[in-house]
């Protein structure tokens, strides 16, 4: 298929503006109330579904004509002429990374979607219109983030995306659980993003551009102001180039839940699971790493940078993958697993392996959207219980859900030939590969090999504890699968999980992302200036040992919880004592802002109150009582008065004989 | 046959508080709120025709002597060897204040239909009368007529206080009257010594600001031309920053807002505070330009002061019109940080928050005006899930609340990040980024109390002070927004965000009255 | 003739006399007329003044000067009229409602 000149150019702009429009439609209709439940419900689907086409036409237009030259830009539009300044503009940028983001956004929303059918209406939730209406402008923001062509765009709507997040957590607003979890989920994301605009504000101050690309990109700008050892912000330019790198990272630790700012992601579980399988497991929570891909550029100019993300990125894999192993509610579990996966994709580019981010980031998305929905699947079942020791039993009852669910614990596990294999080896061998020449990943690289282990044990625990065994509550033995809003999204997901690792099974010979991603410029680009390898080769001894690894995990996870008996936690009672209590890093961070700012801000008001409004006061004060004291010379007595005159007039005539000189 | 556009609607806006006052006498007590609104529409319209279709300001008017459009200037006396005149001009800083002013009174009118029910008419005329010397306060160009109408300003709002305030309304009033005066003082006398010390025969600003430029200045009072210029900066600094307020000059603020009627909150916050913001710019940043150079790190370092110290006071309240009486403290600190960093983002999105900031805050005190009205409660402690009972009302909170804290797509983020990105080049503030940084932490603040505020009252379960209802049944007896209150409040909304989404509708012509007053400093490269 | 230094004196003497009563006196009357001497110390003042001046002006002056006192005590005795049916006495020290 070839499309006409200029109109590949509209199919992108209609990619994001269609859920907007539609969001537009839903807000205004939304003051209809429950009658508006339907068509809002038809409005959302509709848009997103035609989303997902269209950008499933850009990607395939993209694939098929190497030719076309990308990136380019399909629409530009002026923020601000900025007077004497320059222009701020927002601009949709499409090149081979959007077109695979934006099928994986679209998809993952028309799915969900599809699946509120079930989860939503089909519970008679009230307040759909408002559901709908922020699913959609989430999709939209999500989609306008991934096509943004410069930094301060990509924050206008990473923001967005955020407001959305908010009002789906607290969608159960009444629940004072929820409205505090989607308090502190925009909070954390917030304390992120203030590092994210320092660095917006720093690289426009620094560069004098933002863009994403063309000549007078912020990364060649960057580069040619590090050739040229030019002072930018009062220290050198490659000093401000790690500055404003680590800076934007602040945004993507709070957004992709990376440590320490990880904290708000468990907690967005109070939201509804389909919010919970698009937001805070495929698409927001990826919108953090993707903006580093999208960087690649400027982060390869700070080897500092690299490992930073690298550092963070490995730690939190293994990090939160320690807390996933004795959660009970199996959402929290998905939550950690969560911020561990996406701990594997910040290691991967941390360590140059772009693809391997990108790669594991598409599977991610679908594997663990499909794990969601299943959960959810199980969680509507078992009218709303989401406790795993409430569960067992399931697998005769929901097979759809069982199999499917399967397809992706052990994509998530890392077995063979699921698509999470695939992407995670190749992360491990980014790391692996340029560790010869950066000796720092070493650190990271074996963090992230002891979480493969680690996460195939709590996947297949919590596999177990759900679906094997015996029901263990009146529910789980009553419990009964949906209808077709239930099975398609599974299906096509489970679909996925099995065969999306082959875009790019390296061992097998496959490079196909990869190629169509043009990795291998950004490889040549890190080895340039970072000293990185510029290809990766297969390395069968870490795909071996990783297999194995993972095998082993996801048995012993099997068979020690097969019967649902809580084995472990007993006999390592200081460690797993530690572990639920999430480190102790929940805790404190509430203590922080508790105890600490909050305790902190009354001290402050204390100081206002006492101190310089009661210095203003004290003047008034003042000014009151001396007039006080001297009205009391107003005897009212006109003999006083005349007293005071003629004593007055005397000294005065002393006075001015004696200074005058004629006493 | 050239119409008189400015005095055309100073004389309109005055007309319309006279006509309350007489029409009030004829029309029942509820029809007084209608009637005020209506007259309140003439300026309204008049002023978006003359933004629209007269409005040709090229530059700064202080500038340049033909910079400001549709100027006016009659003598009036001569007093001293100076004359007087009668002296309006306005340029792209206060062509979109005065449409704020206009805009936000007669939002607050109607806002003010349920809640002022005692002498009516004496309220809507003092209204009018408070937004006809606002808009006198933004187009004069003569320092004796700014200074009258600047005066003139806080005459009815000493009222509006007084009389229709909260409970400890004279105390409120008394501190704001007494707190502006003596400000006022300091402004006169250092703005005077300039006069002095200048080569002039007018109280024309154009023309002290020309003289000032062309150090035309001889000394005074024993003062160097530099010294004086110094001293000058200092005293209309001062006297500007109560105005503002700055800290530590601020704690008159929240007792006016608490004291006074929410309507009244509304032109307090919109568009008074930025009488101190519109001087700061005016006279310190242009008229003494390398004074403000000179000391822009001071200046910066109280605006980030301002920020974190009123967010953090903000944080520590329960009292909704007090945290936002506070998080005005902290939003004005961003234009002192602009200002100082003189870069063409920074001043010009310092401006630009001055409109934002009115808009949303002013939306904020309607909205908590609601609330209040509604529910008797303006404690957050009092107050859970009304979303519930009332959406919509708790929509406008909620989308008013994401403005203030410059959630993307609202003026507000257009408005600091033009600052911030602006503040971090600059090159007058030493260690820019530094400082620029330590400001923007603000905005972590601010999300964190108003999303406070937004957990207590608007999610959980109903409650109402000592009512309560089941988590899933029963209602309590409030009702949501009226229509008539909705539509400024809609209105409002709609104003913020198309500002957020299309800045240059605003932005453009500050840019251009802006530009050349950052040349001043950088030279033409900021 | 008389050396002006002559009615200086008495004139200041008078004058003092005059104060004196004003303060040392309680009823009303008694220091109207001590007022009066205080005036008429300086009427007389300006009289000596005028004629060693050899200038009418300070004689046609005093003649205003005495009517406009003559008005004054008019007015203040007429006061004391209101202040003795109010007080029944016309002790000065006892109005005091015109302080704090």
């Amino acid at each position: 298929m070839t499309l006409e000149p200029g109109l590949l150019e509209n199919v992108a702009v209609l990619i994001p503006l269609l859920p907007f429009a539609a969001f537009a439609v839903i807000l205004a209709g939304s003051t209809y109330g429950d009658r508006f439940d339907l068509p809002a419900t038809a409005f959302a689907i509709a848009s997103v579904t035609a989303s997902l086409l269209l950008s499933l036409v850009l990607l395939a237009e993209l694939y098929t004509h190497p030719e076309i030259p990308t990136p380019f830009t399909a629409a530009e539009a002026t923020w601000t002429a900025g007077g004497a300044a320059p222009e701020l503009t927002f601009g949709l940028m499409v090149d081979p990374l959007s077109a695979v983001m934006a099928v994986i956004v679209t998809l993952v929303a028309t799915l969900v979607l599809v699946f509120s059918l079930y989860y939503m209406n089909g519970e008679d939730e009230s307040g759909l219109p408002r559901y709908y209406a922020s699913m959609t402008l989430f999709t939209g923001s999500m989609l306008a983030f991934v096509f943004s062509d410069n930094l301060l765009m990509a924050f206008f709507f990473f923001e967005l995306i955020g407001l959305c997040s908010y009002i789906l957590i607290g969608f159960w607003y009444q629940t004072p659980s929820a409205a505090s979890a989607a308090k502190k989920a925009f909070l954390v994301t917030r304390f992120g993003d203030y590092f994210f605009l320092v660095g917006v504000a720093f690289a426009f101050a620094a560069f004098g551009t933002l863009s994403f690309h063309g000549d007078t990109s912020l990364f060649t700008a960057a580069e040619a102001a590090i050739d040229a050892g030019d002072t930018v912000l009062g220290v050198d330019a490659s000093t401000a180039v790690t500055l404003v790198a680590l800076l934007v990272l602040g945004g993507v630790i709070g957004k992709s839940a990376q440590f320490p700012l990880h904290t708000w992601l468990p907690d967005a579980m109070e939201g509804p699971t389909p919010v919970s399988a698009l937001i805070h497991a495929a698409t927001m929570v990826a919108a953090g790493v993707y903006l580093v891909a999208r960087t690649f550029e400027l982060y390869a100019l700070s080897p500092t940078a690299m490992l930073v993300v690298a550092y963070v990125g490995g730690f939190t894999a293994l990090f939160a993958a320690t807390m996933a192993l004795v959660m009970d509610d199996i959402k929290q579990v998905l939550a950690y697993s969560t911020i561990s996966q996406y701990g594997y994709m910040m290691l991967a580019l941390g360590a140059g392996g772009y693809t391997a981010a990108v790669f594991h980031l598409a599977n991610h998305a679908f594997f663990k959207a499909l794990l969601f929905l299943g959960a959810g699947s199980v969680i509507i079942a078992l009218h709303h219980k989401q406790d795993m020791w409430e569960m067992g039993g399931l697998r005769s009852r929901m097979p759809v859900t069982y199999w499917t669910f399967l397809a992706g614990a052990l994509a998530l596990a890392g077995i063979a030939p699921f698509s999470g294999f695939w992407s995670k080896d190749e992360a491990l061998l980014a790391a692996l590969t340029n560790a010869a020449n950066e000796p720092l990943l070493l650190a990271p690289l074996a963090l992230g090999v002891l979480a493969v282990p680690v996460t195939a044990f709590y996947t297949m625990r919590m596999h177990a504890l759900t679906f094997h065994g015996e029901a263990r509550s009146e529910a789980a033995e009553e419990a009964e699968e949906g209808g077709w809003p239930v099975y398609l999204p599974l299906g096509v997901l489970g679909a996925l999980a099995v065969v999306s690792g082959f875009a790019n099974a390296a061992p097998l010979g496959v490079k196909e992302l990869s190629g169509f991603l043009g990795a291998s410029d950004l490889y040549g680009y890190a080895a340039t200036h970072l000293g990185y390898a510029d290809a990766f080769t297969v390395n069968y001894a870490l795909l071996v040992v990783a297999l194995a690894l993972a095998f082993a995990g996801a048995i012993a996870g099997y068979l020690l919880y097969r019967d649902a008996d809580e084995p472990l936690k007993r006999r390592f009672d200081p460690v797993t004592e530690a572990l639920e209590r999430r480190y102790y890093l929940d805790g404190a961070q509430t203590r922080f802002a508790e105890d600490g700012v909050l305790e902190g801000s009354r001290w402050v008001n204390r100081f206002d109150v006492d101190v310089v409004d009661g210095l203003v006061d004290a003047v008034s004060t003042t000014a009151l009582q001396s007039g006080d004291a001297l009205r009391r010379v107003q005897t009212g007595v006109v003999r006083d008065y005349a007293a005071v005159i003629a004593f007055s007039v005397v000294v005065l005539a002393l006075l001015v004989g004696l200074l005058g000189g004629w006493i | 046959m050239e119409v008189p556009w400015l005095t055309l609607l100073l004389t309109v806006t005055f007309a319309a508080a006279v006509a309350t006052l007489a029409v009030g006498r004829y029309v029942s007590d509820e029809r007084t709120g209608h009637v005020a609104f209506a007259l309140s529409l003439a300026p309204l319209l008049l002023s978006i025709y003359i933004w629209l279709m007269e409005f040709t300001a090229d530059g700064n008017a202080l500038l340049g002597a033909d910079n400001a459009a549709l100027q006016e200037s009659y003598s009036w006396f001569t007093f001293a060897g100076y004359e007087v005149q009668y002296y309006v001009g306005v340029d792209g800083i206060s062509m979109p204040l005065v449409v704020l002013t206009t805009l936000l009174a007669s939002a607050a009118i109607m806002s003010a239909w349920p809640s002022i029910t005692s002498h009516r008419k004496e309220f809507y005329s003092l209204v009018l009368f408070l937004e006809a010397a606002l808009i006198g306060v933004f187009v004069a160009l003569d320092l004796f007529l700014f200074f009258v109408f600047w005066e003139a300003v806080l005459i009815p709002m000493y009222f509006l206080i007084a009389v229709w305030g909260g409970s400890d309304r004279r105390y409120a009033a008394m501190k704001f009257l007494i707190y502006t005066n003596p400000a006022f003082l300091v402004v006169f006398v250092s703005a005077t010594a300039l006069i002095f010390s200048a080569d002039v025969n007018t109280l024309s600003i154009v023309d002290l600001t020309a003289a000032v430029h062309d150090d035309a200045l001889t000394g005074y009072f024993g003062l160097t031309p530099e010294q004086l210029k110094l001293a000058a900066f200092a005293g209309l600094f001062i006297g500007f920053a109560v105005k503002v307020p700055v800290v530590p000059f601020h704690t008159w603020l929240p007792d006016a807002h608490v004291e006074a009627p929410s309507p009244v909150s509304v032109l307090l916050a919109g568009v008074l505070l930025k009488m101190g913001t519109y001087g700061l710019l005016r006279f310190n940043f242009t008229v003494l330009p390398e004074a403000a150079a000179a000391v822009a790190g001071l200046v910066a370092a109280v605006g980030v002061v301002s920020v974190i110290y009123g967010a953090l006071l903000a944080m520590a309240q329960t009292d909704l019109k007090r945290i936002v009486a506070y998080s005005s403290i902290s939003s004005m600190g961003y234009v002192l940080l602009g200002l100082a960093a003189y870069t063409y983002y920074s001043v010009g999105g310092a401006t630009f928050q001055m409109i934002s900031h009115g808009l949303i805050s002013g939306l904020m005190f309607m909205v908590v005006g609601v609330v209040y009205h509604e529910t008797h409660h303006r404690d957050v402690r009092e107050l859970s899930g009304l979303w519930r009972q009332t959406p919509v009302a708790a929509f406008i909170f909620l989308a008013a609340a994401f403005a203030y804290m410059g959630l993307p797509g609202m003026s507000g983020f257009a408005a600091e990040a033009f600052v911030f990105i602006g503040s971090a080049a600059s090159t007058t503030i030493p260690y820019a980024p530094l400082v620029t940084m330590t400001a923007m932490f603000g905005i972590v603040l601010v999300a964190g109390y108003l999303l406070f505020a937004l957990q207590k009252t608007l999610f959980g379960e109903l409650r109402i002070g000592e009512h309560q209802t089941a988590a899933d049944g029963g209602s309590l007896d409030v009702s949501d927004v009226s229509l008539a209150q909705a539509v400024p409040l809609f209105a409002l909304l709609a104003a913020i965000v198309l500002l957020g989404v299309q800045p240059d509708v605003v932005y453009d012509v500050i840019a251009d009255g802006t530009a050349g007053v950052v040349d001043l400093v950088t030279g033409g490269d900021g | 003739m008389v050396p002006p230094s002559y009615y200086v004196l008495l004139s200041a003497l008078i004058f003092a006399i005059g104060l004196y009563g004003v303060l040392t006196r309680r009823n009303a009357v008694v220091i109207l007329m001590c007022v009066e001497l205080m005036l008429n110390a300086a009427n007389l003042n300006i009289v000596a003044f005028a004629a060693y001046l050899g200038d009418v002006t300070g004689q046609i002056l005093v003649l205003f000067a005495l009517a406009i006192a003559a008005a004054e005590v008019a007015v203040g005795l007429g006061i004391f009229i209101l202040v003795y049916r109010e007080y029944g006495t016309v002790d000065v020290t006892l109005p005091r409602g015109m302080r704090w």
